[in-house]
C-alpha cells in the first residue's frame, strides 16, 4: 500500500470534515473546495458518524459480541471500538489508505481485525468473515454511510449475500440519503448532477425503495437521522433554501433491520 | 453550605444542554448528540463545586475530561455565554459571576490544551500508519525482485533450469535455495542447471550458499550443473579456494543443456544433413 501525501483522498477528506487531525494540507485544501458548493458535506458525515455510534451504544446494550462493519472508514474515536471494546469486530474498506491507518489504530486489539474488500464483491467479503467468525454467525452488521453509494442491482445483491450468510436474529444498522418531497425529487436529481461533478455516483431512496431494496431483511425502524438522534437546526433553514439546493433535497437517514 | 445555584441547577443544566445540542456540530464526531447530557451535568457539577472551593485544579481535570469526550471549543463557548447570563441575571453582584468566569477560563484553558495534544496524538498515529506502509511497501518490493530474480525453469523433463542475474547476498541465497529444493521435489527433477552469467561477482559467502543447495539438491537424487561462470568469477572460486565437488561446470547453459540430456541417455541430434543448414559455433570454452 502506498500513502501518497501529495494527493487528496477521499477517507482523509471525510476525516477533515469530521474534525480529525488523520489528514494533511492537501486534503485540507480539497475539503475546503468541495465545502463550497456541498456545505450540508460535515452535517453528513457528522450524522452518520453519530448514527454509527448511537447503533454501537444499543449493540452494547444488547450485548452483542459480533459484528461486521462494512465501509468503516478511520475507526477513530467513536467508532465502534470503542463502544464495544470486547467484542468481536472484523472493520473492512475498499480503501487502502483507511485499512493501513485503520490497522495501525486496532494493532493492539487482538479481538478486532480490519480487511480490505469491496462490497460491490460481496464474496471475498464474506470469504472474511467466515474466517474471522467461524460457525458464530449471528452477527450485527454495519452497513453506514455506504448505501446511497451503490446502485439498486449492488445493494440488493450485497444485503441478500448477508442474508444468506447471517444466522437467524442477526441485525443490520444502515444509513441512506431520502429525498425529502417526492415533489423534490428534481431538487435530487440536481444534487446528483453536483456529485458527478466530483466523480461519485449517489443513489438516493424512499424508505420503501430502501426496504425493497435490502429484503428479505425486515426494516424494524427507518427515519430521518436528525430525528433519531434527536438534534434540530442541523441544517438550518437558511440551508434549505434553493440557494443550497443538495442539503435542502435530501436528508441522511437511518434504519435498522433484522434476519 | 448548599451552593446558590443548587437551587437553579436543573434549569442551568436543561439550558446548557439546549445550546450544547444547537451546537451539536461543532463537537469532535466522537462526541454524538447522546452524550450530551453527560456532559451538561459534568459542566453544571463542576461549577457547582468550584463555587464553593475554587479548586482550580478539579476545574482543570473537568476541562481535560470535555476534551476527552470531544466537546469543540466554539460549543463550550456558546454553553460559558448562555450560563454567565443566567448567572448574572441570577446574582448581579458578588463573588458568583466572577467565579463563574473564572471557572469557564479554566475550562477553555484546559480544552484548548487537550485539544493540541489530541492533535498530536492523531499525528504520531498518522506518521506510524505512514512509515509502517512504506516498510509494507519496501517488503512487497523485495518480495516481487526475489520472485523475479529467482525464475525457475523446466527446460525438458525432468531438468530445471536457474538463471540468475544480479548480486547473491545470503538472504537471497536462502530464497534461492528453498525454492529451488521446493522446486525439485515437485518436478521430480534429475538435473538442475544453474547459470550465473549475470551475476557480477561471488565472495565466499554466496560461493558457500551455492554449494549448499547444489548439496541440498544432491540430496534430493539430482545432480547439479553449474554454468555461465565468468572469468572473474572463476578467479574468485579459485582464490577462495571452494571446491566445486560434486558439481559440474560448464561454460554456458547449452553446455548445460547437452550434459543434462545426456544424463538421461538422450542426446542433440541434428535433424537436417550438413550443409543444409548453417552449424551454429561451439562457445563451450574450459574452465
Amino acid at each position: 500500500m502506498n500513502i501518497d501525501t501529495t494527493k487528496p483522498h477521499i477517507g482523509r477528506i471525510y476525516d477533515y470534515v469530521l474534525g480529525g487531525h488523520h489528514n494533511y494540507e492537501i486534503d485540507r485544501q480539497h475539503a475546503e473546495q468541495i465545502l463550497k458548493f456541498l456545505p450540508a458535506y460535515p452535517v453528513w458525515a457528522r450524522l452518520n458518524r453519530w448514527f454509527l455510534q448511537l447503533v454501537a451504544s444499543r449493540w452494547a446494550e444488547q450485548g452483542i459480541t459480533r459484528v461486521l462493519d462494512i465501509a468503516s472508514g478511520l475507526p477513530t474515536q467513536g467508532h465502534l471500538n470503542e463502544y464495544l471494546p470486547d467484542a468481536r469486530i472484523l472493520f473492512s474498506d475498499n480503501d487502502p489508505l483507511s485499512v493501513t491507518y485503520g490497522q495501525e489504530i486496532l494493532k493492539d486489539k487482538p479481538n478486532m481485525s480490519y480487511m480490505l474488500v469491496d462490497v460491490r464483491e460481496p464474496g471475498p467479503l464474506l470469504d472474511a468473515a467466515t474466517q474471522f467468525f467461524g460457525d458464530d454467525r449471528r452477527v450485527a452488521v454495519g452497513l453506514i454511510g455506504i448505501s446511497y453509494l451503490l446502485r439498486d442491482e449492488q445493494l440488493s445483491a450485497l444485503a441478500q449475500r448477508l442474508y444468506d450468510w447471517c444466522a437467524p436474529g442477526s441485525v443490520m444498522a444502515l444509513s441512506f440519503a431520502m429525498p425529502y418531497e417526492s415533489d423534490e425529487l428534481a431538487l435530487s436529481q440536481s444534487a446528483v448532477d453536483v456529485f458527478k461533478k466530483i466523480g461519485i455516483e449517489l443513489h438516493f431512496r424512499s424508505p420503501k425503495q430502501l426496504s425493497e431494496a435490502i429484503t428479505p431483511w425486515r426494516i424494524t425502524e427507518s427515519d430521518t437521522l436528525e430525528r433519531l438522534l434527536d438534534v434540530r437546526h442541523m441544517v438550518s433553514d437558511r440551508e434549505r433554501t434553493m440557494e443550497d439546493f443538495v442539503t435542502g433535497a435530501i436528508a441522511m437517514s437511518g434504519a435498522t433491520a433484522e434476519r | 453550605m448548599l451552593s446558590p445555584l443548587e437551587a437553579s441547577r436543573e434549569q442551568l443544566v436543561r439550558s446548557a444542554l439546549g445550546v450544547l445540542k444547537q451546537n451539536a456540530a461543532h463537537n469532535r464526531s466522537g462526541l454524538p448528540p447522546f452524550r450530551l447530557p453527560k456532559v451538561a451535568q459534568k459542566i453544571l457539577g463542576g461549577l457547582i463545586a468550584y463555587l464553593a472551593d475554587q479548586d482550580e485544579g478539579a476545574a482543570r481535570a473537568i476541562g481535560e475530561s470535555l476534551a476527552h469526550d470531544g466537546l469543540g471549543m466554539r460549543s463550550l463557548a456558546a454553553v460559558g455565554r448562555a450560563l454567565m447570563k443566567e448567572v448574572l441575571a441570577s446574582f448581579s453582584g458578588g463573588d458568583i459571576p466572577l467565579h463563574a468566569h473564572a471557572y469557564l477560563a479554566l475550562l477553555t484553558e484546559a480544552l484548548a490544551a487537550g485539544e493540541i495534544a489530541e492533535f498530536s496524538r492523531q499525528r504520531d498515529e498518522m506518521q506510524a500508519a505512514l512509515e509502517r506502509a512504506i516498510q509494507g511497501r519496501e517488503r512487497e518490493l523485495k518480495r516481487l525482485i526475489q520472485e523475479l530474480s529467482t525464475p525457475i525453469m523446466p527446460v525438458y523433463d525432468r531438468i530445471l533450469a536457474l538463471p540468475l542475474i544480479g548480486d547473491i547476498d545470503a538472504e537471497r541465497a536462502q530464497k534461492i535455495n528453498e525454492k529451488l529444493l521446493h522446486a525439485v521435489a515437485q518436478r521430480q527433477a534429475q538435473t538442475v542447471i544453474i547459470d550465473i552469467t549475470g551475476v557480477p561477482s561471488v565472495d565466499i559467502e554466496t560461493a558457500f550458499a551455492l554449494m549448499a543447495a547444489a548439496r541440498a539438491v544432491e540430496l534430493l537424487g539430482a545432480r547439479v550443473a553449474l554454468v555461465g561462470i565468468s572469468p572473474a568469477v572463476a578467479r574468485t572460486l579459485a582464490h577462495l579456494d571452494v571446491t566445486l565437488e560434486g558439481v559440474k561446470t560448464l561454460s554456458n547453459l547449452q553446455g548445460g543443456i547437452r550434459y543434462a540430456l545426456e544424463l538421461q541417455g538422450l542426446a542433440v541430434r541434428r535433424a537436417l544433413p550438413r550443409g543444409r543448414a548453417r552449424p551454429a559455433p561451439s562457445r563451450e570454452r574450459k574452465l
